[in-house]
């Protein structure tokens, strides 16, 4: 009797591994079996309403991010006024179905390997889209757009690009995306203040990053009397804003050429291992995995340079006003990434052509989902998931662009970010109502971060720095499957290395962590990546979506003559 | 209608030994009187089929380039290429290595461990006292490893931890705990024995109280001391039981539960902390390498087989056998 407890409680634990998957399978194969019941029965009801006049609406479903952000007496994100109104004013009724934001990729593997994934797929990341691609797991979109699309079919006269971006190697369209306003989406911020109180300049070069990084450690900026101030951010996503600064990329391009940026690795980790021993930086940083500490030590100001992924707008309403409670006397600005050996970069810019969607194969009624598809996309929809009702939410300022009302009803819209991703910014559709308009200037808090989007742009807008990439990340080529696990597996290897040479003191230099790392990346089909990349380089280099294309764009769209 | 709540003396007796009285074949009447009875196994039965026993034919995956749309038996064949890629990659062999030396680690100390506190809470002998006690190193078990995790980092973090509140004040330098491979596994082991150890108290627990106290009684009156009276009575009282759990725990050498070791890894010492199933969480459930992880996770229930049947072979000597 003890055994057979004991052997239930090993039993649960199992469950949390292999027999995950297998039971995942499992589960497959009975929900495989309800659902194609429930397609079969409610394609016979589309028929069987065709003679009826009023013609009911088909049944889809969508996937929509969750943020956790929808306030709690608007709902839940997958049941609000928002999802009610693209019921009712759309042309299908819409389930949705919530996906967390940042474990989309286990969230969307378990729903499609269950066969519940919704119709209509929403992701922002090409790697996680292209393991649906590899699976199978896509409904290609040429036919379906010809017969039954209007809008969405007009669009892609439209702007060629979206047709582009959004096949796939197979020559198939497999991808709906939206154009969006070209603006810095990372930024390096630093606090003005302890700057000014220091009379310290802003850091030019990643030497003066350490320094000015270390004073604002040592010497009590706040000047509270304790020693409980950070210099520099380094979790979360200020990773990757300093690896850009470092052009700690992988694999980069350097005279037209695509090598493994060593010497990047080298100096960075070199920098870091500074900071770490000095205590300028938060050493449990390894163990702030999603940055939220780093945050915290943000928006309670006692940290002086916080690199970060930003949206300019959400970053003044959450971080800078949580700031600016805690600490009124609070000033940033938003600085040049600072120079490194490699050069001096521009940070990452929004994605102009951004695939956003895809139809999963398993779709009952692909025809209904292209309309909603059609629906999403006219900006009549866009404006109000973004603004609200007019007279209500918002109301039409004299540039002709929306302006928020301030009333009670603020926080009903808001939330709706991720039903906006097939939007295409108005911006670009009639060079209009920009993320500037965004900024209500009567509110004082908004005008200042309307100030830093300005000094945002002048910062980052320098289109004579390279781009620290090969490209926008989204429209980095897809390797082949069995090469992208194994560079994927020796890629968190090097990068533990790194992380290792940081924290380990004369132990474990910064040298022979490069030389482990190299060897690794020689045994790890480093090689093989490389010549991979190179060889899709030159063949393709005329014709893809490089960073001098997206420069062009950002020209075009700020009116920069060359 | 009593007479089919309590199972009637037959059904009770093991089948081995083969009594004269029992009946061969099916029997109508037998079967009804045991209907209810039947119907309490059912759930249990279904969850085994289920869970445990359909599963296994996914394991085909492992042989298969298994894609969602293909599903499991359509996907193709591709033989043992999942098995020969998974040991190319650098890591495969340091992954195996750390699952064997975490779960041997914590079957080493995690095992004993229930064992001498219950032997202790066995002696307390204030009631209200040993209760009280007995709560309270229950309780971590029943805490999600999500909170444990959370709690350990902060106790051994550098900037905020405790631990290195003092040894800061003391030493001037803090110490990286959760950096060093040593003490990052030491942080590791005892932690899961310091969230088991209080519920894994309750079999022997149980085991202890049908110990007939006449043996305690004329153990003292021979003038056996308390530690005597725990060798010699205690301990050969619950030896079957120990022996079966230690089978039982062998089976898991190759598992080293995910949450806990999922919490607590950091990319410093991945060295040490990266183990099957974090891999396959990793590489199977993030990356959709399905096929690979199943590999991986075949491998792993291969190797735990032999380990439960090698200790099963070596319980037998002693007559302990499980099966």
């Amino acid at each position: 009797m003890y055994g057979k407890h004991h052997i239930l409680i090993l039993g649960a634990k199992k469950m949390n591994k292999k027999g995950f998957v297998a039971a995942g399978l499992m589960l497959s194969l009975a929900i495989a079996g309800c659902s194609s019941n429930d397609g079969g029965g409610s394609a016979d009801n589309g028929n069987g309403a065709d003679g009826n006049e009023p013609k009911e609406k088909a049944n889809i479903s969508s996937a929509i991010y969750d943020r956790g952000s929808v306030p709690a007496a608007e709902g839940s994100i997958e049941d609000n006024r928002w999802t009610r109104w693209l019921s009712e004013n759309g042309p299908a009724n819409v389930t949705f179905t919530a996906v967390p934001r940042w474990e989309s990729e286990d969230k969307y593997n378990t729903l499609l390997a269950s066969g519940s994934a919704p119709d209509l797929l929403f992701e922002y990341s090409p790697a996680i889209r292209n393991i649906w691609y590899q699976q199978k797991q896509l409904l290609p979109l040429d036919e379906l757009i010809e017969e039954h699309s209007t809008s969405y079919k007009a669009m892609l006269e439209d702007y060629p690009a979206l047709r582009k971006a959004g096949t796939l190697d197979d020559g198939k369209l497999y991808y709906f995306g939206r154009l969006n306003e070209v603006v810095p989406n990372r930024a390096v911020l630093i606090r003005k203040d302890w700057l000014d109180k220091l009379g310290l300049e802003y850091p030019k070069t990643t030497e003066e990053l350490y320094e000015v990084a270390k004073a604002f450690r040592t010497e009590d900026p706040d000047g509270n009397g304790k020693d409980d101030t950070y210099g520099l951010a380094v979790s979360g996503n200020s990773t990757r804003t300093l690896d850009q600064i470092f052009q700690k990329m992988g694999f980069v391009l350097r005279d037209d050429e695509i090598v493994y940026a060593w010497d990047s690795f080298e100096e960075e980790a070199s920098f870091m291992k500074r900071l770490y021993e000095e205590g300028i930086i938060d050493r449990d940083f390894l163990n702030d995995k999603n940055g939220e500490n780093a945050r915290q030590d943000f928006v309670t100001g006692k940290l002086g340079i916080y690199p970060v992924l930003l949206n300019w707008k959400t970053f003044t309403t959450n971080e800078y006003k949580t700031l600016k409670d805690n600490v009124p006397d609070a000033e940033i600005i938003p600085i040049p990434y600072p120079e490194s050996r490699a050069g001096a970069f521009t940070p990452t810019f929004a994605n102009p052509v951004q695939m956003t969607a895809a139809i999963n194969r398993g779709a009952d009624n692909p025809e209904a989902v292209m309309a909603y598809v059609d629906f999403l996309i006219e900006p009549s929809t866009g404006q109000t998931l973004k603004y609200g009702v007019e007279g209500e939410h918002y109301e039409m300022g004299e540039n002709g662009c929306p302006v928020a009302l301030d009333n009670d009803k603020t926080e009903q819209v808001g939330y709706t970010v991720d039903l906006q991703m097939l939007m295409t910014a108005p911006y670009v559709l009639e060079g209009k109502c920009g993320m500037e308009s965004e900024f209500n200037p009567e509110v004082p808090l908004e005008q200042e971060g309307l100030d830093l989007f300005h000094q945002g742009l002048e910062a980052y807008i320098d289109l004579d720095r390279p781009y620290s990439e090969i490209t926008i990340s989204e429209h980095m080529p897809q390797m082949p499957k069995e090469l992208q696990t194994t560079l994927g597996e020796t890629n968190k290897t090097i990068g533990d290395l790194y992380s290792k040479a940081i924290v380990s003191g004369s132990n474990y230099t910064v040298q022979q962590a490069l030389e482990e790392a190299q060897k690794v990346f020689q045994n790890g089909m480093g090689p093989e990546a490389e010549a991979w990349l190179k060889d899709w380089y030159a063949n393709n280099k005329d014709t893809a979506f490089l960073a001098e294309d997206l420069y062009a764009v950002i020209r075009e769209q700020q009116g920069i003559d060359k | 209608m009593n007479t089919t709540v309590s199972p009637p003396p037959e059904a009770a007796a093991r089948p081995q030994s083969g009594k004269p009285g029992g009946r061969q074949g099916f029997s109508r009447k037998r079967f009804r009187q045991n209907i209810p009875l039947l119907a309490m196994f059912l759930p249990v039965v279904a969850f085994y089929v289920i869970f445990k026993y359909a599963p296994i034919a996914g394991n085909v995956i492992a042989f298969k380039d298994y894609n969602f749309f293909d599903g499991v038996f359509g996907s193709p064949w591709v033989g043992l290429h999942n098995f020969e890629l998974l040991f190319t990659q650098s890591r495969t062999l340091s992954i195996i290595r750390n699952t064997l030396m975490l779960s041997l680690l914590q079957l080493l100390f995690g095992f004993p461990a229930p064992i001498i506190l219950a032997l202790m809470l066995n002696e307390v002998r204030k009631v209200l006292f040993r209760r009280v006690l007995q709560t309270i190193v229950y309780l971590p078990h029943f805490f999600n490893w999500v909170i444990i995790g959370g709690i350990v980092v902060t106790v051994f973090s550098m900037e905020a931890g405790t631990i290195n509140h003092w040894i800061e004040r003391w030493f001037g330098e803090p110490y990286p705990f959760l950096y060093k491979p040593i003490s990052w596994i030491a942080v590791f082991v005892s932690s899961g024995v310091w969230k088991e150890m209080g519920f894994g108290t309750i079999i022997y627990l149980a085991a202890m109280s049908t110990i007939d106290p006449g043996l305690y009684e004329s153990a003292s009156m021979d003038g056996a001391s308390k530690l005597r009276q725990i060798w010699h009575i205690t301990l050969p009282g619950i030896r079957s039981i120990i022996v079966i759990l230690f089978i039982l725990s062998t089976g898991n050498i190759m598992e080293v539960g995910f949450d806990q070791v999922f919490m607590l890894q950091n990319g410093v010492v991945s060295d040490v902390s990266e183990v099957i199933s974090t891999y396959i969480y990793r590489v199977g459930l993030k990356g959709a390498q399905f096929s690979l992880s199943a590999a991986m996770g075949l491998f792993e229930a291969l190797v735990g087989l032999v380990l439960v049947v090698a200790a099963n072979w070596v319980a037998r000597r002693f007559d302990q056998g499980l099966f």
